[in-house]
């Protein structure tokens, strides 16, 4: 787990406004999702995770379970390893890219109650105009 | 979840009226349908039977020695046994019908009727009240992260069996955080659809040009970037729930494609030549206003008939400050569970914090304040309001003094040289003082964000800004982001 953007102020009002980000760095999907969200470093606290052991350990340290999540699922596997431990992921709002468009797998992935869906083999741009609208709508309530 | 109702063959019934003929005749109604009757006179008496006795069905009068029937009509509604009312009156009025009925009265009757128009609306409050408890299955109930004894909260969770149960399509309205999506999914789960998916399209953040490909599809080439076909989220819900998230960003072009999709639950992907159909059932959501919207052009009358089959207000946390005592002992002990700390204490002037704030946020606000105050109290063994994030230690600090103020002046008598204003000027200063302190934590929680602003309080930008000049409130700077 790294941390871009650290802020001065442990428990400012920015602490509310988190993106998690679950990717994998190396596929070509990892890279486009991580040049997509990175103009997103100036409006929000930014972490990025390689693995959902480091998400799950993020959102395990109090103050961290509420914000957005952006979350690349790499196989099937993962989502039911992601669809096993939502409990955590129930106060994120969630952008999931899935990573095929298998029926299945696509009504896995409502499981996780997201809020937009894409395929890694799809239109990624979607996910950062979503994230866009999602920002002003997180700053309400505080 | 249960209420304190006895269910039974027979009824209880409260009249309460100050005409004792009619009393007289309405019991000796009740009772040759075998059923129990118990008149009183004043507004008074009512209010105080109904919340020390479980009665089914109250026949409310308007125009009591004590009082107007109709401003009482939620107390009693919300009384323990969550009694049916049917409002009657000798001066039937068409306003007061529709203040009666948007409150949940069952019926409006207006004296003089004969037995039989008396009886039929006793008789079909009396059926639709068994079948409600009938269809209380405490047990069988999936209530996840709905939490609350209230009265009110207690009548949208035999809402939500009600809405299982049926196909109807839900609209779901309350302000931001007051949990309109759990109440989704609890209908979704306690539904016969359970086993198929719950999706969620949030209309709010969804960007224009991606909302119709999303609901409806696309085939490949359909437009620049689509390399595939996708099947959009109206199939996705094929025998499941269809979420609609703040459904009124649903832009107008879009609102007469999507009425005909669940006119017919049938659409056309974009790029298709065919229409597929696809079995969902509907539930929508929103914090605004949607039939200011219609009047005011920004939403589609027909899509709202549509939408609102079968209705949930949700109240703000402020309506049912009884809860907040349980909300926070139990997202205490899941937080404290989920992260391995152990359980604090609460001292009683945090708890007081937290019963005096508004929260115009609502629960989600609430639990968010838990978690900083928890992340703030660190190994502190106890809550105290010091934790509390400032701008709620302020607030509430304000609202103290401004009490102490008031009850002082109330206090200061003709002895002490003070002559007490006008009830009319002291009512305008309260309502002044109130409208203030919601302008100041509305500009406080938008960050001066007027949109938002306006979807939370329901008010017009016009008048928003009319508001903050009359009380010298100024729009927080928007600066920028640190990082």
């Amino acid at each position: 787990m790294y941390l871009e953007m650290p802020f001065a102020k442990p428990f400012d009002r920015n602490l509310m406004m988190a993106l998690n980000v679950l990717l994998s760095p190396k596929s070509n999907t990892g890279k486009r999702l991580r040049c997509i969200i990175e103009p997103m470093h100036l409006k929000l606290r930014v972490e990025y995770h390689e693995t959902l052991a480091d998400l799950i350990g993020t959102l395990k340290q109090i103050g961290n379970r509420w914000g957005i999540a952006v979350i690349q699922v790499a196989d099937r596997d993962e989502l039911d390893a992601l669809v096993g431990v939502r409990e955590w992921l129930k106060d994120l709002r969630i952008i999931l890219v899935l990573p095929d468009h298998r029926r299945d797998t696509i009504s896995k992935g409502h499981l996780l109650y997201p809020r937009f869906v894409a395929l890694a083999d799809g239109e990624l741009n979607h996910v950062g105009e979503v994230l866009e609208k999602m920002i002003p709508l997180k700053r309400s309530p505080p | 979840m249960t209420t304190q109702t006895i269910k039974t063959d027979i009824a209880n019934i409260l009249i309460i009226d100050d005409d004792e003929g009619f009393c007289y005749m309405m019991n000796h109604l009740v009772e040759h349908l075998g059923h129990k009757a118990i008149s009183v006179y004043s507004l008074k008496d009512g209010l105080k039977q109904a919340a020390t006795h479980p009665y089914d069905l109250v026949f409310l009068d308007v125009n009591l020695p004590d009082g107007n029937g109709l401003d009482a009509l939620q107390e009693i509604r919300t009384a323990p046994s969550l009694p049916e009312v049917i409002i009657i009156t000798a001066k039937g009025a068409s306003d007061g019908a529709e203040i009666a009925i948007q409150n949940g009265a069952w019926d409006y009757i207006q004296k003089p009727s004969t037995l039989k128009e008396i009886s039929l609306p006793l008789l079909r409050a009396l059926q639709y009240r068994e079948e409600k408890q009938d269809s209380v299955q405490p047990t069988a109930l999936k209530m996840e992260g709905i939490i609350g004894e209230s009265p009110v909260m207690k009548e949208r969770m035999n809402r939500v069996v009600q809405a299982a149960r049926s196909e109807a399509n839900v609209l779901i309205t309350g302000e931001t955080g007051t949990g309109k999506e759990l109440f989704a999914r609890a209908v979704h789960e306690n539904s016969p659809r359970a086993k198929n998916s719950f999706i969620v399209v949030d209309c709010g953040a969804m960007p224009e040009n991606l909302v119709e490909s999303m609901l409806f599809g696309h085939e490949k080439g359909a437009f620049t970037g689509a390399s595939a076909s996708q099947p959009g989220l109206l199939l996705q819900a094929h025998g499941g729930t269809l979420f609609l998230d703040e459904v009124g960003e649903l832009a107008m072009n879009l609102q007469k494609a999507f009425l005909r999709a669940i006119q017919e639950r049938r659409f056309r992907p974009i790029g298709s030549k065919e229409e597929i159909e696809s079995d969902f059932r509907l539930i929508a959501a929103t914090n605004r206003d949607l039939d200011d919207m219609v009047e005011k052009g920004g939403f589609r009358n027909d899509l709202l008939f549509r939408l609102r089959a079968f209705t949930f207000d949700l109240p703000p946390l402020r309506q049912r400050r009884e809860d907040i005592w349980e909300l926070v002992m139990f997202h205490m002990g899941r937080i404290c569970k989920q992260t391995g700390s152990g359980i604090k204490g609460i001292s009683p002037d945090f708890f007081e914090a937290l019963s005096d704030y508004q929260w115009p946020g609502n629960v989600r606000e609430l639990l968010q304040s838990l978690e900083m105050a928890l992340a703030v109290a660190g190994d502190a063994q106890t809550l105290f309001p010091y934790h509390l994030p400032n701008r709620i230690r302020i607030n509430v600090s304000q609202q103290l003094i401004k009490k102490k103020e008031a009850t002082s002046q109330l206090h200061q008598g003709p002895a002490s040289g003070r002559t007490l204003p006008s009830l009319r000027d002291y009512r305008r200063q309260l309502i002044a003082d109130g409208e203030k302190q919601y302008l100041e934590d509305l500009m406080s929680i938008t960050d001066g964000h007027m949109e938002q602003a306006c979807g939370i309080s329901g008010l017009g930008r016009a008048r928003i800004y009319g508001l903050l000049k009359q009380y010298g409130i100024s729009r927080p700077l928007k600066t920028p982001q640190p990082g």
